[in-house]
């Protein structure tokens, strides 16, 4: 399969490509490591007249650490980059734990931190090539009238299978989004519009540009478990972070899930500081978490019901072990 | 025998010859292949399972600029297949699968041919479509093909009138009514096994050229240039030697998938209506797994009656094979299953009845293993359904039952040379101590073992040609496929000859000079090509050596030929190379032409086709480690130990190669991949859904080559690489069983099904 015709631009800054972006008005797409949006290209999934590479703009792929601001990041940081990074390693390991735990060596090395938090959902029927859905309608997502996975739904239900996402949630991470007007930091969930068709809340002309995770105290904690049918290249088919994050008076523990949703889900729970954490607050989060998973048969692996069935085990497993890490 | 013999390369494993060029990216495949003026030939795919052509409308698509021809099924009355043929090479009338090929292009380059897909428009009227085989094989299901009964089937392919039914296999000895009544337990299970692609990293490709006398070339990485000839010829109908058909140096895997007419009949679709240009087809991988060729899904009924004591009195196994749209190698692929149904086993009264069936799916057919990982699935597994239930040791219940050598083969009627089956399952116990020792808590362990014979009566022919300067080629039709043969054969004919192994080459398969050889399938080609080219060589020897004998004044007897020089047995100071004898004895120089041709002898008044002594049967046996976690239904696979019967290795190295990739394969069917069909359409058709293991999912593997060495086999050996894959899935579902006690009868095991399994007796631990 070839990519279909279309214009490259590499603006030499921000500026120049919100601009670019903006006056494209929908028919240019940003392309950090292109692992993700490709293939859909090669698909006539979608069809960009201009993609904007962010590769030319100078900044966007570093990584700092300072004890008041905490870890910035730069969207353009590959996940080879973040996964090899010390002061990641030093700070938020499970970071680096999850980059490794994305696709494959080769997609590590494209992929960019940005794109992985950017990318789009995921459906049987709708991530093939024109020609290999055969008698199947368009669907909502493809620009039709009908849903195969749920059908008469009249809405999209692809699920959205980042592995960083989740891991950014329960670390309290916020990002920066720049667009020609100027730039906006916010809390990771809401980048997540919970739609299947447009996962996004991005709107044209607007780029991430930072992840910000706060400061590490001494007792945080954090880890991801991926749930897949293959050790490699595989999406989450069910991705679980945990973590404890100790402020001054209270600490919040976090749960969030991948591959389950339009969108990743976040519970949270909030207790006074010498609370112990104990097996009743596992048990709500645990409960939650179940209630809200709504995994569908538009992934390839596992039925449904299992997925669903794993949710509270791997949320119990990752609380578990987010504690021991965390020093409770 | 030659056990005690000592050999200078035979049994060695020397580095392939095709290593270098590969590792560097400088063997030549099909996509490499460009030839002056050369088109680019894409395919229009039907959109529906089963379906009427109301239609087709090209005039848009040809007014594109770019576009040379397009070519309709309607333009081309012809049918190919190999036992059966049935099937058009673009569609006639209506289509039988999502993904038939319905409409060709030829454009100056792929792109434009891709678009001009999109400007064809054809009109369909959808018919009721059959994608499972026992319903298509219904009386009164909806036909698929109308006209079966006017299709000329070789003489053993049966088709049963009226239905969907192409082939119905029987073989019954004994009598299992008798032996079920006289049986103390019966046990009946049905399983069910998907489909399955061969997944080879390089895809179907070949590029054709007709010219004005029908006189056609087809450069191909089909696996068998002499059974691609007919086949074309046939279809065609002309002269076979009007085909020629010219190998690629390189195939990028096989495993079965490259037989037939794939490409090949998308090429010759567009080369015969556009001639005197080379015209090319490449697959997409979409197209390999929706149009190529698949491994049959099967629903597998095994019904087994034994005495208290274990023994086995009666077996009776019905089969339904869904052959996809068309017949492809289905029949014989059945028939294969069929022999083999009962198992390894000597059972006094078997009944085997296969129904071969057309369905509305891709087409199904060789795939390594060739019946053989479906039918051993279900006797497999049973086998560990018996031992449980009457407290019998699993591998003590197999040997007490397996075929010793000279044993009668129950559905064959044959007499079975297979001790080597026995040598595979103690291998495998002692390798995994099977007495003794003991595994930890949700461990357990399970064995299954295969048989399957290779297909006889085939011939193969060689020449070996000692050149002038003493390097010899050998030209035989047998293709480079990944699986090594080029290797085994050049270490052959150095061995017999007597030159060094970096002096023979192997030529690239090519109708119009090497000579005939049926086909590069079954694992057939060590023993069949190994024995025509180790008599050629031999032939060439002789010839070496009365020319020498001459030159020396010495009776030939007296001489030998060893690293490429003849000797004087009992004068070692007079030695030749063979350049010097071929230049004294030819004035200037010349070359010497070695021939040789191998055929299995076959004992009197047996049917030919497919059906005579088998002349060597594919034995093997795993034994397979395991944990499975109770909450999550994930199974850990600990070790897995795999014997297979060599008869001689030639090139150790490349039989536990095929063994490693023959369990990789076996892993992939057993708990990794499956096609998710929706009504006849392939929702899974790239590798990112469409699950192969890969190499972090590969657990640790115990290679065991058993040598148990075959009288007719060149130095001993025979076929070895196609079942290496085949005892492992149900090998691991004994372990699992054995480590949690639940049995799981389709494949391919997923940890969602493990998990639902265990949580039906009430075991899995959920919220
Ligand atoms: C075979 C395969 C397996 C994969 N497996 C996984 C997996 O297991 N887990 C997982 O999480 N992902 C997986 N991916 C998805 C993806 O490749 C990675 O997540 C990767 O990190 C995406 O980064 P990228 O830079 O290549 O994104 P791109 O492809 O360049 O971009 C992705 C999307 O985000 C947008 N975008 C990118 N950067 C920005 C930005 N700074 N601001 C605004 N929009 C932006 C793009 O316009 C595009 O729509 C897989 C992909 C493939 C092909
Ligand atoms: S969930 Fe429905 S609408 Fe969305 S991509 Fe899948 S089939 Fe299309």
């Amino acid at each position: 399969m070839r990519l279909p015709e279309f214009s490259y631009v590499a603006p030499r800054s921000l500026a120049e490509a919100c601009t670019t972006l903006e006056e494209m008005d929908g028919k240019a797409a940003v392309i950090a490591g292109g692992t993700d949006l490709l293939q859909p290209l090669k698909e006539k999934l979608k069809r960009p007249h201009y993609l904007v590479d962010l590769r030319s703009i100078p900044g966007l792929d570093e990584i700092s650490y300072d004890p008041k601001e905490g870890l910035t990041l730069g969207a353009m940081v590959s996940l080879r980059h973040l996964a090899a990074s010390r002061v990641v390693k030093q700070t938020y390991p499970v970071l680096a734990q999850a980059a490794l735990e994305v696709a494959t060596a080769q997609i590590q090395a494209m992929g960019t931190v940005g794109g992985n938090l950017c990318q789009d959902s995921l459906c049987l029927y709708y991530n093939r090539s024109a020609a290999s859905k055969k008698g199947l309608e368009l669907c909502l997502k493809a620009g039709g009238d009908v849903c195969h996975t749920v059908k008469g739904s009249g809405k999209c239900w692809a699920t959205f299978c980042s592995d960083l996402a989740p891991v950014f949630l329960v670390l309290g991470a916020r990002i920066k989004i720049v667009d020609k007007d100027g730039e906006r930091v916010s809390p990771l969930a809401e980048l997540y519009s919970g739609h299947g068709r447009r996962p996004l809340t991005l709107k044209p002309g607007q780029v991430l540009t930072q992840i910000m995770v706060p400061p590490v105290t001494g007792s945080d904690g954090a880890v991801y478990l991926k749930l897949r049918l293959r050790q490699s290249i595989d999406y989450p088919a069910l991705g679980v972070a945990a973590g404890i994050r100790v402020k001054e008076e209270t600490q919040k523990i976090a749960v969030a899930l991948t591959g389950v949703e339009k969108k990743p889900l976040l519970f949270e729970k909030e207790l006074a500081r010498d609370q112990t954490i104990g097996e009743d607050v596992i048990r709500v989060l645990a409960e939650q978490a179940y209630a809200q998973a709504h995994p569908l048969n538009n992934l390839r692996d596992f039925t449904p019901k299992y997925r669903k069935e794993m949710v509270p085990i791997y949320v119990r497993s990752a609380l578990q072990q987010a504690l021991h890490w965390g020093g409770q | 025998m030659n056990s005690n013999q000592s050999f200078i390369t035979v049994g060695k494993s020397p580095l392939r010859a095709d290593a270098r060029d590969k590792v560097r990216g400088k063997g030549i495949y099909i996509d490499d292949m460009r030839l002056p003026g050369m088109l680019y030939g894409k395919v229009l795919r039907s959109q529906y399972a089963h379906a009427r052509i109301l239609m087709i409308d090209t005039s848009e698509a040809e007014r594109l600029p770019g576009i040379i021809g397009i070519v309709t099924g309607e333009e081309l009355p012809f049918i190919h297949g190999e036992s059966f043929p049935d099937e058009p090479l673009l569609a006639r009338g209506k289509v039988r699968y999502m993904g038939e090929g319905v409409a060709a292009v030829a454009a100056v380059d792929e792109e434009t041919a891709e678009k001009a897909l999109g400007l064809i428009k054809v009109e369909y009227e959808e018919l009721p479509a059959l994608f499972d085989p026992v319903a298509a094989a219904a009386p009164g299901a909806v036909r698929i093909h109308e006209e079966m009964e006017s299709y000329k089937g070789k003489p053993l392919v049966r088709p049963v009138k009226g239905t969907n039914i192409l082939n119905h296999v029987q073989f019954e000895r004994g009598d299992v009514n008798q032996g079920f009544a006289q049986a103390d337990h019966i046990f009946e299970d049905t399983f069910t096994t998907p489909a399955q692609q061969h997944c080879s990293i390089e895809p179907h490709g070949s590029i054709c050229l007709i010219d004005k006398d029908d006189n056609i070339s087809l450069w191909t990485n089909n696996d068998s240039p002499y059974r691609c000839r007919i086949e074309i010829a046939d279809a065609l109908h002309i002269p076979m030697t009007k085909v020629r058909i010219i190998s690629a140096p390189y195939t990028g895997g096989n495993f079965g998938g490259k037989g037939g007419l794939k490409a090949e009949a998308c090429a010759i679709a567009l080369a015969w209506k556009i001639r005197n240009v080379p015209i090319k087809v490449l697959y997409t991988r979409e197209e390999e797994f929706c149009s190529s060729i698949i491994r049959h899904p099967s629903v597998i009924k095994i019904k087994t009656g034994v005495k208290n004591g274990g023994t086995i009195l009666a077996r009776e196994v019905t089969t339904y094979w869904a052959t996809g749209a068309y017949a492809e190698k289905g029949p014989t692929v059945s028939r294969f299953g069929g022999i083999s149904s009962a198992g390894p086993y000597n059972i006094p009264n078997v009944k085997i009845n296969g129904y071969l069936v057309y369905t509305n799916t891709p087409v199904a057919g060789a795939m390594r293993g060739y019946s053989g990982p479906q039918t051993s699935w279900a006797y497999e597994s049973q086998m560990d359904i018996i031992a449980a239930k009457l407290g019998l040791d699993p591998l003590e219940l197999r040997l007490r039952h397996v075929y010793q050598d000279g044993d009668i083969h129950t559905a064959t009627g044959q007499i079975i040379h297979a001790e080597g089956l026995k040598k595979c399952l103690e291998e495998v116990a002692v390798r995994m101590e099977w007495q003794g020792k003991t595994l930890g808590p949700n461990q357990g362990r399970g064995i299954a073992c295969m048989e399957r014979a290779v297909k006889t009566p085939f011939g193969s022919a060689a020449f070996v040609k000692v050149n002038e300067d003493g390097t010899v080629d050998i030209l035989s039709s047998t293709t480079e496929v990944g699986q090594g043969s080029e290797t085994i054969l050049r270490q052959i004919v150095a061995e017999e000859l007597g030159v060094p192994l970096n002096a023979v080459r192997k030529a690239t398969p090519d109708t119009a000079y090497t000579p005939y050889d049926a086909s590069t399938t079954s694992s057939r080609s060590t023993f069949h090509m190994g024995n025509a080219v180790k008599i050629a060589a031999a032939d060439a020897r002789q010839q070496i050596l009365q020319l020498a004998g001459k030159l020396l004044s010495t009776d030939p007897v007296n001489l030998t030929l060893a690293d490429g020089k003849v000797l004087d047995k009992e004068n070692p100071v007079k030695v030749m190379p063979i350049a010097a004898v071929l230049g004294q004895s030819y004035g200037s120089s010349g070359t010497v032409l070695g021939r040789g041709y191998y055929f299995p002898e076959m004992p009197e008044g047996q049917e030919t086709y497919f059906s005579s002594q088998v002349v060597f049967w594919l034995l093997g046996a795993h034994g397979i480690e395991v944990e499975v976690n109770r909450r999550t239904g994930e199974v850990k696979i600990l070790k897995v130990y795999a014997a297979h019967d060599a008869g001689k290795a030639i090139h150790p190295d490349n039989v536990k190669g095929q063994i490693l990739g023959g369990i990789s394969m076996g892993l992939g069917y057993a708990a990794y991949e499956n096609y998710e069909f929706k009504e006849g359409n392939v929702l899974n058709p790239s590798f990112l859904s469409y699950k192969l293991p890969t190499a972090v999912d590969m657990p640790g593997v115990v290679p065991v080559i058993v040598e148990q060495e075959h009288q007719d086999g060149p130095y001993g050996a025979k076929g070895v690489g196609e079942t290496t894959n085949v005892p492992l899935p149900p090998a691991l579902a004994n372990a699992i069983y054995n480590a949690v006690g639940i049995r799981i009868k389709s494949l391919p095991i997923t940890p969602d099904k493990v998990l639902a399994a265990m949580q039906e007796r009430g075991e899995g631990e959920s919220q």
